[in-house]
């Protein structure tokens, strides 16, 4: 009778541990973390896309909230402003991640409520040390595959995104090639100025889009 | 006695000659034999099409370097890069491959990062874009 109490109390305890380094597994390899933020975002558009004419803002803001905390966003700035981070003070630095995060935000996250039923596919992960890239396949309606790569870097206890390569074009490669053309013949507040200008116009095209 | 002196005047006309002549060979072919001056990087690309070794390397249009070697790893191209001594290469420059102009040959365009870490001989350049088919984008994007 003790044999089998203990037996089963063991098998209990050695399925706690495996279940639980499985969740903790699945959170930690960067494909997980990618096809994982992918399914529950589909699953917030899939909802939004059901309920036409209705305000998405709420489901923006979820889309957000699913999404941000996979993304390093000063990273991201930092690499999108390249060398010239480098010669900003902190304030600069700050004001230029927090400028840009609006737009990449309003950008992308409307970009995003145009899914209409794509499918999206792991194709291969490469960790390299610290460093991982996954590449996954978006499946258009057409039967078109467009590549989409999605570059990581590990932190404490996760992996966080810090570039998007579309058809192998890297989305913060591209904006820091125009970033660093409009710098190198104006100033910082020149190219802030710039980018909250975009900001007002992406808000009032989202606005009126609302109209 | 003469006659040794004007062999060796003539011996050393001709070594002085060949001397020359594989100076000018060397300098005209650009062989490097020890490259020196240079450390070597990688870099792992998707695709590779129309890359050559021998292909220079450039920041902002200014050649910094060549391409020495391009294999298969893990079914991704890896290309390995010599750039001259005393040019960082931080840790989160991207290397691109393009093409100049439409048609015309490929080269390798490094942008420089903001990171504190620089790459040391040896090491691995993670951000890379692949040359693009601009015909397969066309495909995909306008009809």
């Amino acid at each position: 009778m003790k044999n089998i109490i203990s037996l089963s109390a063991f098998i209990v305890l050695s399925f706690i541990i495996s279940s639980l380094l499985l969740a903790q597994g699945e959170e930690k390899t960067p494909k997980n973390v990618i096809m994982g933020t992918v399914e529950r975002g589909l699953k917030v558009l899939k909802n939004a896309s059901l309920k036409e004419n209705e305000d998405v803002s709420e489901y923006k803001k979820k889309l957000w909230e699913n999404i941000e905390p996979i993304f390093d966003l000063k990273v991201v700035s930092r690499r999108a402003l390249g060398r010239y981070w480098r010669q900003c003070d902190d304030k600069q630095r700050e004001e230029f991640t927090q400028v840009f995060t609006e737009i990449l935000k309003n950008i992308y996250l409307d970009k995003s409520f145009s899914y209409s039923g794509e499918e999206i596919i792991f194709i291969r992960e490469d960790i390299q040390g610290n460093r991982s890239k996954v590449q996954t396949e978006f499946i258009t309606k057409e039967n078109k595959k467009i590549s989409v790569d999605f570059s990581m870097y590990k932190t404490e206890n996760n992996w966080k995104i810090y570039d998007v390569a579309i058809e192998g074009v890297s989305i913060i490669g591209n904006y820091r090639s125009q970033f660093n053309s409009i710098l190198n013949n104006a100033s910082f507040n020149d190219l802030i100025k710039k980018l909250k200008e975009k900001k007002g116009k992406l808000i009032k095209s989202e606005q009126k889009g609302k109209l | 006695m003469k006659k040794a002196n004007i062999e060796i005047i003539v011996g050393i006309f001709v070594l002085l000659g060949l001397i020359s002549m594989a100076y000018v060979s060397i300098n005209l072919g650009k062989v490097d034999f020890f490259e020196n001056g240079y450390y070597p990087i990688k870099a792992k690309f998707t695709s590779v099409t129309g890359l050559k070794t021998n292909t220079s390397i450039e920041i902002s249009g200014v050649p910094i370097g060549k391409v020495t070697d391009i294999k298969l790893k893990d079914y991704q191209a890896e290309v390995t890069m010599l750039i001259k001594n005393g040019v960082e290469i931080q840790d989160d420059a991207i290397a691109s491959i393009r093409s100049k102009g439409i048609l015309g040959e490929k080269y390798i365009s490094v942008s420089p990062g903001a990171s504190d870490i620089i790459l040391k001989p040896g090491d691995t350049l993670f951000d890379t874009e692949p040359s693009i088919e601009l015909l397969s984008l066309i495909k995909k994007f306008a009809l």
